[in-house]
């Protein structure tokens, strides 16, 4: 792909721009199920005036950790954008290749960084921590607030009460299908998450389903957009709760949550902002659900990379990290 | 031969830096130049103990699901039964130390535990399970043990 062909695009896009011109075409790292790429555009209008704009593209790679679906992200970004929940504008998404070379959706960069190590680490963001965390929490009770009426493309379990159920057969399919060994400790995992089923949640609600730090963008004035939604679905609130303070995100290498803070801390905002009761035994089930389910993510790349569908080194190294994962999978369960 | 092969990554990781990655000025690039290196670490790491490390996981599991054997042959009912009769038919002890073989026997050896692993969860507080309970904590002890040995620290939180 092309600063010349995102030009063209963007010219038919648009047909009162003139003298469409693209520049500072640059793949993002990290973006392990789809590719992301950042560039910025520049034209002028009708008027004469010059107008510039930055564009992040979201594209299907060859192979991804996830089997994406660029409808439902259109779906969500369009339905949520404008609301309280900041998210950034799409514009537009192509379902096949013939614009450019694989299906993807183009939307607005939004100011800012996800890089959750120097957030959590570096002295330079340090006083602004507070803030970013109540930020977290109270962005995560508006999610849960959001109406699943407008997304006629959610996922949903048949019942409030056939929640956990619904996500562990979904993890369970993908494990089965993408599994490249026998897989032991998933299979306890497993085996322990069908008998500890939790209390089911009061309703539906939009399930988030990678929130974390580390999934959205902050400058020096907050959190300023939430991204990754392509695990969105709807189901127990509680499910995004646990996905917050799941190991693997503790960036600072203590026990705060997200790098930012303790457990009840975070559990605290985020039920004062207006969100959930948050019941410890289901915070439980689905901290072990959330270990499971990462490490099958995992599973998935390395399938994708071992089978050589994709030659993204990021994947054969994810897989590496599964072996802490299923640690902390037998600490919880034993 | 010189170079062995754990030297030969090394080499492989030093020619990448030294001739490969000044060329790289891409952060994208940059990036998968830094995941080569990390895998060129976890493969050396590997490499050297992977036949004594697969030849002692394979005695130590064979060894645990011959004890979930025998708890099983004093359990009554059908499923405990048909667990046990599984139990017997474990993958031969491979014939020759060559990785391939060995990995086939572990594999074998884990897929055993997979099938095993309701009845390992039941028997936590299951009573009728209780003959189970032993195994089940030296099975679950060695996996966490098996878990924390593989740990690539900077990959961890």
């Amino acid at each position: 792909m092309t600063e010349g062909q995102l030009a063209a695009y963007l010219q038919e896009r648009i047909p009162e721009a003139r003298d469409v011109r693209v520049s500072g075409l640059a793949r993002i790292p990290g973006g392990a199920s789809r590719e992301t790429w950042s560039f910025d555009a520049a034209w002028r209008d009708d008027a004469g005036d010059t107008v510039e704009r930055s564009f992040i593209l979201r594209r299907d790679p060859p192979a991804s950790l996830l089997e994406s679906n660029n409808d439902l992200e259109f779906e969500l970004y369009s339905a949520i954008h404008g609301s309280d929940i900041p998210v950034p504008p799409v514009f537009w998404i192509e379902r096949d290749g013939a614009a450019l070379e694989r299906p993807c959706f183009i939307m607005g960069r939004l100011p800012g960084t996800t890089d959750a190590r120097t957030l959590v680490a570096s002295p330079e963001w340090a006083d602004l921590l507070p803030q970013i965390t109540r930020e977290k929490a109270a962005i995560l009770a508006r999610i849960h607030a959001f109406d699943i009426a407008c997304l006629p493309g959610l996922d949903r379990p048949p019942a409030p009460e056939r929640s956990a159920e619904h996500e562990i057969a979904r993890w369970e399919r993908t494990m089965r299908a993408d599994a490249l060994e026998p897989q032991p400790v998933l299979e306890l995992g497993f085996a322990w998450l069908k008998r500890h089923l939790p209390p089911p949640p009061e309703r539906l609600v939009l399930v988030h389903g990678d929130y974390r730090t580390g999934n959205f963008l902050y400058d020096r004035t907050g959190i300023t957009g939430i991204l990754d939604w392509e695990m969105a679905h709807a189901g127990d609130p509680v499910e995004d709760v646990a996905w917050v303070c799941i190991k693997s995100w503790r960036w600072a290498g203590d026990d705060r949550v997200g790098g930012l803070c303790s457990r009840e801390e975070f559990i605290r905002l985020y039920e004062d902002a207006g969100g959930a009761r948050v019941d410890r035994e289901a915070l439980r089930f689905w901290e072990v659900f959330g270990n499971v389910k990462l490490a099958i993510i995992f599973i998935t790349g390395t399938k994708a990379v071992t089978s050589g569908k994709t030659p993204d080194l990021l994947l054969a190294l994810t897989a590496f990290i599964n072996p802490g994962i299923e640690a902390e999978i037998m600490e919880l369960i034993r | 031969m010189r170079p062995y092969p754990e030297e030969l990554l090394r080499i492989l990781q030093t020619g990448v830096m030294a001739h490969f990655a000044p060329e790289v000025q891409s952060t994208y690039g940059r990036a998968q130049i830094a995941f080569s290196m990390l895998l060129f670490g976890v493969a050396q790491r590997d490499y050297d103990s992977a036949v004594p490390d697969l030849l002692e996981a394979n005695r130590a599991l064979r060894e645990m699901l011959d004890r979930a054997r025998t708890a099983l042959d004093s359990v009554p009912g059908e499923e405990a039964a048909a667990a046990s009769a599984r139990l017997a038919t474990l993958p031969a002890p491979a014939a020759t130390p060559r990785l391939s073989a060995l990995r086939t026997e572990f594999d074998g050896l884990r897929a055993a535990i997979c099938e095993l692993a309701p009845l390992l969860e039941r028997a936590a507080d299951d009573d009728a399970l209780a003959p189970l309970r032993e195994a089940r904590g030296a099975i679950y002890d060695w996996l966490a043990a098996d878990a924390r040995r593989r740990v690539v620290p900077i990959l961890s939180a």
